[in-house]
């Protein structure tokens, strides 16, 4: 039981980093810049990403486990460990980066050892979402912008009543995208561990169960929130008062755009309704927050008419995307190599 | 809590209307007690001293519960210091508008006939930009759309008020019309302290456009 729980730290560690750091994409300004408390902030988050990740995560953990099964727990503790410490390397060099290029690229690596066929259909999917997130999100800031635009030059409104509305919005937001963001990024947490999964059914009474699955994401969405709880209160003031100051209404754009990608390439219920319409399905793919949230940026820096879109930092994001899976890829190979050789581990089956 | 929110919004907009008033009803006294003074009523325009004096204490009163209820009342951080500024910059007019009255109350100082009436044009001018500008702030408040047509007023004010300072310190210095320096000097200063309303006024203006901006997404 203890090994157990020790190959699963690494996926805990993720999701405890993601935590710390993604929850400042949706709450940094408002707490930053303190139209939101801190402790309101990271309630919320904490209790959203637990939803999102337990009642809709299953739609992109599904995905990752499709790219590569893993059913070894060794495995999946150094897949994990892999695209987390690809992470913190590349943070550390200033790229943009993102846990879900990271972890795809660790699940390429262990296909790659372990000898196992790569649908290559599933990468392209997964790389097409990762192009089109910041595209998307610059969509939706565009749209936004001109609706709340012209929302607040024709609608007379108060200052204080304005003031509120905002506050309230940006809860909402907030609330939305903590949701999105635990039912999106939940499978970079535990999407390697799902075939090696150590826990059982239990059975409650005579008709509930909660399958070793749920219990998965209960604790992957815990361990996230965990990051929200403990460490995120810094990353938040310096995205608040730091690196780029928004105000309240371009925040709230922001959040909404950039969550709202999020939600479309995790809802399992908005991919059935388009396959029932006879539209094409939007895959269920783990994308990166902070790229959608610069994209959302850019599409508001477009809709302003500046069009300064910086492009030595959409320069690094493509350098970040090309880096981050090959990086982590060739770690996790490594790792799965040492795993297997010099710890005697069964890292394959 | 809508509506509690709504309450406590509404009692903050009731204290800095009342605020707003006493600067309003400061500026047409100035106006008033300038008049009174240069016509040589000067028991007049002691009563609108004090008058303006009593309003300034109000404001002083006003400005202190506002600045506690943009606090209690938990109004965001970047709206609560441009709101506190703004209305922390309006009480110079009342201030300015009590120590101007006073002065010529007591100095007395004995302006040309040929000058009075462009004296009492530049008090007008200036009385005229406040009271715009505290159409503008009304506008700040409650429709930031429309605050645009009263700052551009309140320029339109205090250029009038530049034009007559400047043509009054030509007459001054230049007519003849009055020979002693120090005479000249102290028609001067009160030249200036007339037109200092709309300067603070004008200052005040643009300030506001700053805090729009910084509102508009």
């Amino acid at each position: 039981m203890f090994a157990s729980f020790f190959f699963l730290s690494s996926g805990l560690f993720m999701g405890w980093s993601l935590g710390a750091n993604d929850a400042a994409n949706i709450f940094g300004t408002a707490v930053g810049t303190k139209m939101v408390r801190f402790t309101t902030a990271a309630f919320i988050s904490s209790l959203f990403i637990l939803l999102g990740a337990l009642y809709s995560g299953a739609g992109t953990t599904g995905t990752l486990g499709s790219l590569g099964t893993i059913k070894a727990l060794p495995g999946a503790f150094i897949v994990s460990l892999a695209a987390a410490l690809t992470i913190t390397w590349m943070t550390k060099t200033g790229l943009p980066v993102s846990t879900s290029q990271a972890i795809v690229g660790s699940i390429l690596g262990w296909n790659f050892f372990a000898g196992a066929s790569t649908d290559y259909a599933i990468v392209y999917r997964i790389a097409g979402a990762w192009l089109f997130t910041p595209i998307l999100a610059a969509l939706f800031s565009f749209g936004f912008y001109f609706l709340f635009k012209g929302i607040l030059e024709n609608v007379k409104i108060h200052l204080f009543s304005l003031d509120w509305l905002v506050k309230l919005s940006l809860l909402l937001a907030g609330a939305f995208g903590a949701y999105s963001l635990g039912m999106n990024n939940i499978a970079n947490v535990i999407g390697v561990f799902a075939a090696a999964s150590p826990f059982v059914d239990i059975q409650i009474g005579d008709s509930h169960v909660i399958s070793g699955m749920q219990q998965l994401l209960f604790l992957g969405g815990a361990s996230i929130a965990l990051g929200v709880l403990t460490y995120s209160k810094n990353v938040m003031m310096t995205v608040g008062s730091g690196i780029y100051r928004l105000s309240p209404v371009t925040a709230l754009i922001v959040v909404l755009s950039s969550s709202m990608v999020l939600f479309i390439f995790a809802s399992e219920s908005l991919q059935a309704a388009l396959v029932a319409l006879g539209l094409p399905a939007i895959p269920l793919v783990p994308v990166s927050q902070s790229q959608g949230v610069v994209g959302a940026i850019s599409g508001i820096c477009v809709a302003k008419g500046g069009g300064n879109v910086n492009a030595r930092l959409a320069g690094k994001i493509v350098v970040g995307w090309m880096l981050t899976p090959v990086c982590a890829g060739i770690l996790s190979f490594i790792s799965l190599f040492i795993m297997q050789n010099v710890f005697m581990q069964n890292v394959v089956f | 809590m809508k509506l509690i929110v709504l309450a406590k919004s509404k009692k903050l907009q009731n204290e800095i209307d009342s605020y707003l008033k006493c600067i309003t009803r400061s500026s047409l006294l100035f106006f008033e007690g300038a008049k009174e003074a240069y016509r040589g009523n000067y028991a007049d325009a002691e009563i609108r001293y004090r008058e303006i004096a009593e309003l300034e204490r109000k404001a002083d009163e006003h400005l202190k519960d506002i600045q506690y209820k943009l606090y209690a009342y938990n109004i965001a951080p970047d709206s609560r210091a441009d709101i506190f500024e703004l209305l922390d910059g309006l009480d110079d007019i009342v201030d300015l508008a009590k120590k101007n009255i006073f002065q010529i109350c007591v100095e007395r100082p004995a302006i040309p006939d040929c000058m009075r009436g462009d004296y009492l044009a530049i008090a007008e001018a200036s009385a005229d930009a406040v009271d715009t500008l505290i159409q503008g702030v009304h506008s700040f408040f409650e429709d930031v759309n429309t605050l645009d047509g009263y700052i551009k007023n309140v320029y339109l004010y205090e250029k009038k008020a530049d034009a007559l300072e400047e043509k009054i310190k030509r007459n001054i210095f230049q007519s003849g019309v009055v020979d002693e320096l120090a005479r000249k000097f102290q028609l001067r200063y009160y030249v200036e302290k007339m037109a200092i309303l709309s300067d603070v006024a004008e200052d005040l203006a643009k300030k506001m456009l700053m805090y729009k901006i910084k509102r508009i997404i």
